[in-house]
């Protein structure tokens, strides 16, 4: 079975004054240890997918299933802190709290003990390369690589075997692109997470398992 | 383009621009509603200062107030005592006038009625005078009288001619001539007094005081004139007799007659120069005067021990009267000159009077009362203002509190506003510079888009406080109106109460002032911020400044706790900014706690505190003693359970047997014991006018004390009691003497004596009185009065016990004398001259003068059912609970503005906050926290940060903090406020889209 299953899903923005259908009816499967591209121009959806499948919203119409069961049937906050882990292009970490800190912070939001959470997460720093000493250091400090490998970190802490990236490499330059994604495709390949990144660059969506590609909503290419 | 584009851009953002559009308006409303009461209270009070004058009248309470014509030399002293110039100096006096009273004569003024010292004086010529004899006797003895027809009068009140007149003179000559002339010279009398009871007038020859030598009785040859001293003293009797009181002082309308309207002129005006004068109604209409005419006058100069024993004197003037007063007739022959005075002999109790400024009357007075010499009483006379005023003055401190604390809001919206519309508006400069916008059009695009919010709202507001300044107007003097309720018994009504209505007349400029003042400052502000928004929003060489927490990873704690204080510990400025702010508050909570506390306390110990007296008066407030008080009113007034004691005083005169002179020709004996001192029955000293103002001090000797004075088992000098009262002492009885007394008759402390007195009621006899000299005190009047037990004159228990179960009418009807009885009958008939009492407590003082209002007691200027006038002397007890009370209302205004602007400012402080963290919201929401460790663990970092800003307000006023459930109740108040304000927003973000929230910017 599939580790995340759309189901004709359809997502419509509405205000007092447009109304814009971001999804037209995507049905697509995602599994695990694959690492996935989507691509597609600004305004195809990509993002707004990535949203539905960090259960940000619930679709307006369809399924978004998530080891079969339909998220709109959850506790999103509960989906969100138990079942996927997400990663911005703009980092997202809490700012006054120290690198250890925003790894643990999920940790602690599951009911692990504090020592133990800071152990884990100094193992998943290094584990995304990144030295002790950036521990105690706060996010401000860092560079935008290395504030992306906290996130990844933060995400891995999350325990989960879905990881959904929202351009993750956007900000960072070629050289640290290209070390973040070999930690993503790492975690796909060695570790079996099902990693969806959102991407405009072509190189990564050459370089992904597989690469779906959005226009205007809809799905081109599978 | 640029400013239309800047205003369209500002406007648009709505939430944000309503928001404070909506603070500026409500505050500048605020400030301009406040502005306008000031100025509306500010113009009432200049109005009631020129409208209404304050007096301090200073009178001399001895033993012979309220005579107005007694040479006390008591009160001389006390006046004499008192420093012109130290007087003048007092604050809010600002002038001082001396009683100067004088009599003078004017040529053509016939004096009628009473207050003539010759008023029975007559010369006269008499003919046919025939003796009459005892009807016993027959003509063998002594004529009883005489009878003959008055032909003449050189003098008389009446100036009757041709009347049939009684003559006693023992001296008559035996040769009368039926046919002579006499001319005598004497007094009319009351001939049923002398046992002549033929109905005619009867004429008393009586011989010349200065001339004793010569016979008052002269016979007249043919076509002769009197002998020169009878024409001198017809010439005398009719001149003093005729005279009329002429009061100078520097300005008349401080006097007390025209400050109380007594008198007040009924034509023409006042007089303004020293040759210009006044005249009483009745002085015009006996002279036929009329505005414009002058007056001829000469002074006459008074005898130091008495005021109608005058010389004439050479000193004329001519004035011209300008004004007639209304016609009454205590003032029947005045004459008032405003000019300056010249020293005048003091006779009566009028010492003089002071004017004082209006605002500072209170306060004057109360210094004068300090630096009078004893029994010198300070009346003040207000003409009501200080009860007119006193609305005003509570709403003109608190508008003006209302108008600093909207001042400070609306500076402390003004920049947060700044910094919002114009200091964070990187984005907008960032783009604009990009554009290549030039710098003074970006800060034009800001100014104009931040100014317009802000000047619109500020002018908006003041528009409608414009508009909605009549209607406050409207509802202050329908409020006053309402609330202006005479406070019933109060001796603060023993003055005149003017009525002055308050036109609205309110300058515009302070408001458009306050208008422009306000969009001034927020220009500053804005201009000081553009600096701000312009270094955020371009590049500088690639510098940038990023602000990085301090602190290494920790383990403390656990859930939303754990995350609120790590957020509070590294928050930097901001943190510190929210403890900082709530520091701030807390101390001017606390202080402005305390000190409402402490008005609280002050106002509950002035309530439970203060021992109020009161006294029964005269109907216009004014006098306390010679009043006409019946025993039931007495015990109505015991029966209101407010009243704890009440002090009663009767007297009478008395005189030692030794003193009374052997042979009375020139004055009756009636009239010389009329003359005598007074004892006086009592049953505390307190009771007595002469102890009213000033505490009795008294040298007791052994075995006596105070206490003797309300001693029932003495028995009543009068009457059948004292064979009634069989148990009781009937003397010696205890009194208290004066010192002068014992030196003058040879007694000493301790040592018995008697006294007589005149029997009343049915039985005429004199009683001679065994007394003890039990108490000694300093005699400062004239004459010596001594105080004994009221058993003395009345039964205590008869005033003070059960009322009789039958009236006096079944003694007499039955002609039953029992004590029973006759307690009945001195129920019914005898009668207090004085009345004092204390109030259990003055913490229900509305509740008391209810009480009094029900049972029929009247106040001055209402006459109750019992026509009995009392005062309480509250003057000061009510000016300080009156100023307590302003206080506590503002404070309440102050306390429940404060916790407005607290409660906005924690909203405010807390929005701005958490709404700049919306990315942590974001993220935390994007892990999926629930939301209630969501909202805990920005409410606890926001909770700690304010109740750390309390505790440090606190502690920085340990020294100042006084305690009491109040502060604490306060500061509890202001925390739930503000963190309602935090717990507010968190929610409202909480609420947020997730997807939108995720795109916001900061």
């Amino acid at each position: 079975m599939s580790v995340f299953e759309l189901k004709d899903v359809r997502y419509v923005y509405q205000s007092k004054y447009q109304t814009v259908e971001a999804i037209r009816g995507i049905s697509c499967a995602f599994d695990a240890g694959i690492l996935y591209a989507v691509m597609g121009t600004s305004g195809s959806g990509k993002t707004t997918l990535l949203s539905l499948m960090a259960g940000m919203d619930i679709p307006t119409e369809g399924e978004v299933l998530c080891g079969g069961v339909s998220t709109s049937e959850m506790d999103l906050e509960r989906y969100r802190r138990e079942k996927i882990a997400m990663i911005y292009q703009d980092f997202r970490l809490l700012p006054l709290l120290t690198v250890a800190e925003n790894v643990m912070y999920p940790m602690e939001l599951r009911g692990m003990k504090t020592a133990e959470a800071k152990k884990k997460a100094l193992e998943l720093l290094e584990k995304v390369g990144l030295p002790d000493s950036a521990a105690d250091r706060f996010p401000a400090m860092l560079s935008g690589g290395e504030q992306q490998r906290v996130a990844i970190a933060r995400a891995l802490g999350m325990d989960t075997k879905v990881l959904l990236a929202d351009e993750p490499t956007g900000n960072l330059d070629t050289e640290n692109s290209e070390k973040i994604f070999r930690i993503l495709a790492d975690l796909a390949h060695s570790d079996g997470y099902c990693v969806v990144i959102v991407t405009h660059d072509p190189a990564l969506g050459e370089a992904a398992d597989r690469t779906l590609h959005l226009r205007d909503g809809r799905l081109l290419e599978n | 383009m640029i400013v239309r584009n800047g205003i369209r851009s500002n406007l648009r953002s709505k939430g944000r621009t309503a928001l404070f559009a909506g603070m500026i308006l409500v505050l500048t409303l605020g400030m301009i509603l406040a502005l306008g009461v000031r100025s509306y209270c500010d113009s009432a009070l200049a109005q009631f200062d020129k409208a209404y004058r304050s007096i301090a009248v200073l009178e001399y309470m001895g033993a012979e107030y309220p005579s107005i014509d007694e040479p006390d030399p008591a009160a001389r002293a006390a006046s004499a005592a008192i420093d012109d110039s130290a007087l003048s100096a007092v604050p809010g006096v600002t002038a001082w006038y001396r009683d100067c009273h004088t009599l003078s004569r004017v040529e053509g003024f016939q004096r009628r009625g009473i207050d003539m010292p010759y008023k029975d004086r007559g010369v006269i010529v008499v003919t046919h005078i025939v003796p009459v004899y005892p009807a016993q006797l027959g003509i063998m003895g002594q004529p009883d009288y005489y009878t003959g027809l008055l032909t003449r009068s050189l003098y008389s009140y009446t100036e009757k001619e041709n009347i049939l007149i009684t003559i006693l003179y023992d001296d008559l000559p035996e040769d009368l001539e039926k046919d002579g002339f006499y001319v005598l010279h004497g007094t009319f009398v009351e001939g049923d007094e002398e046992g002549i009871h033929n109905g005619l007038a009867c004429f008393k020859a009586l011989p010349f005081s200065d001339d004793p030598g010569t016979e008052p009785c002269y016979r007249l040859g043919e076509g002769e004139e009197p002998p020169e001293i009878f024409s001198r003293y017809a010439d005398h009797f009719r001149t003093i007799n005729n005279y009329v009181h002429t009061v100078v002082c520097g300005d008349l309308e401080d006097l007390w007659e025209f400050h109380q309207g007594v008198v007040y002129p009924r034509e023409g005006r006042m007089p303004e120069g020293p040759d210009e004068c006044i005249v009483s109604g009745g002085l015009a209409e006996s002279m036929d005067l009329s505005v414009g005419m002058t007056l001829e006058l000469t002074d006459f100069d008074s005898e130091e021990d008495d005021r109608y024993e005058i010389t004439l004197t050479d000193r004329h003037r001519t004035v011209t009267v300008t004004g007639i007063t209304n016609s009454y007739e205590d003032y029947y022959g005045y004459i008032w000159q405003q000019k300056e005075q010249t020293p005048a002999t003091l006779f009566g109790y009028r010492i003089g009077i002071a004017e004082l400024e209006n605002s500072q009357a209170v306060d004057a007075a109360a210094a004068l009362e300090e630096m009078m010499p004893a029994n010198v009483r300070v009346t003040l006379l207000d003409q009501g203002y200080t009860e007119a005023v006193e609305p005003f003055l509570s709403l003109q401190s608190t508008s003006t509190n209302v108008l600093l604390l909207c001042a400070a809001g609306t500076a402390a919206v003004l920049v947060l506003f700044a910094r919002l519309f114009v200091g964070r508006q990187n984005d907008t400069v960032r783009i604009l510079v990009s554009l290549g916008t030039p710098r003074r059009k970006i800060a034009l695009w800001l100014l104009s888009g931040a100014l317009v919010i802000a000047g619109g709202a500020a002018v908006l507001g003041g528009l409608l406080g414009i508009l909605g300044l009549p209607a406050v107007y409207a509802a202050i003097r329908s409020r006053i109106a309402a609330g202006s309720e005479i406070l019933r018994f109060s001796e603060t009504l023993v003055t005149t109460m003017k009525k002055v209505d308050v036109p609205v007349r309110t300058p515009l400029w302070p408001i458009l002032l306050t208008i422009g003042a306000i969009i001034l400052f927020a220009f500053l502000l804005c201009f000081l911020f553009l600096g701000v928004a312009y270094r955020g929003g371009t590049l500088r060489q690639g510098r940038s400044r990023v602000r990085v927490p301090s602190g290494r990873t920790s383990t403390f704690g656990s859930g939303a706790f754990r995350y609120a204080v790590l957020s509070l510990r590294r928050g930097g400025r901001r943190a510190l900014l929210v403890v900082a702010v709530c520091a701030v508050l807390t101390v001017m909570l606390i202080l402005l706690g305390g000190v409402y506390r402490g008005w609280e306390i002050q106002l509950q110990d002035a309530l439970s505190g203060t021992e109020l007296e009161g006294q029964v008066t005269s109907l216009d407030g004014r006098d306390f003693s010679g009043l006409i008080l019946p025993i039931h009113t007495i015990q109505e007034l015991l029966m209101q359970e407010d009243v704890s004691d009440v002090y009663v005083s009767i007297r009478d005169v008395y005189w030692m047997p030794e003193d009374l002179p052997g042979i009375v020709r020139e004055e009756r004996r009636n009239d010389w014991i009329d003359a005598q001192a007074e004892f006086v029955c009592t049953n505390d000293l307190k009771g007595t006018k002469e102890f009213y103002f000033t505490e009795p001090e008294i040298q007791w000797t052994e075995g006596w004390d105070a206490s003797c004075l309300s001693d029932d088992s003495y028995a009543t000098i009068y009457g059948p009691l004292l064979y009634l009262e069989k148990d009781k002492i009937a003397g010696p009885y205890p009194a208290v003497v004066s010192d002068a007394f014992l030196e003058s008759h040879g007694l000493t402390p301790g040592c018995g004596f008697s006294c007589m007195i005149r029997g009343g009621g049915v039985l005429q006899d004199e009683i001679s009185v065994p007394l003890i000299a039990a108490g000694v005190y300093h005699q400062t009047g004239s004459k010596a009065h001594m105080y004994l037990p009221l058993a003395a004159f009345v039964p205590p228990d008869v005033i003070f016990g059960e009322t009789p179960q039958e009236s006096s009418s079944y003694w007499f009807r039955n002609g039953r004398n029992t004590e029973e009885n006759y307690r009945a009958f001195i129920y019914d008939y005898y009668m207090m001259e004085t009345c004092r009492f204390t109030l259990v407590s003055a913490a229900h003082l509305e509740q008391t003068r209810d009480n009094l209002d029900r049972a029929g007691f009247g106040w001055p200027g209402h006459v109750g059912q019992r026509r009995t006038t009392l005062i309480l002397r509250d003057a000061s007890f009510v000016k300080l609970t009156e100023n307590l009370g302003r206080y506590l209302s503002m404070g309440r205004v102050m306390l429940g503005l404060i916790f407005g602007i607290v409660a906005l400012l924690g909203f405010i402080i807390s929005w701005l906050l958490v709404s700049g963290r919306k990315q942590e919201f974001a993220v935390m929401r994007g892990l999926g926290v629930k939301k209630g460790r969501l909202f805990l663990s920005f409410f606890w970092e926001q909770a700690l940060l304010c109740l750390a800003g309390c505790a440090i307000g606190c502690i920085a006023m340990t020294r100042f903090y006084a305690g009491g459930a109040l502060q604490w109740l306060v500061l509890g108040a202001f925390a739930v406020c503000y963190m309602a304000g935090c717990a507010l927003s968190v929610i409202l973000i909480g609420k947020m889209n997730l997807m939108e929230l995720l795109s916001a910017q900061e």
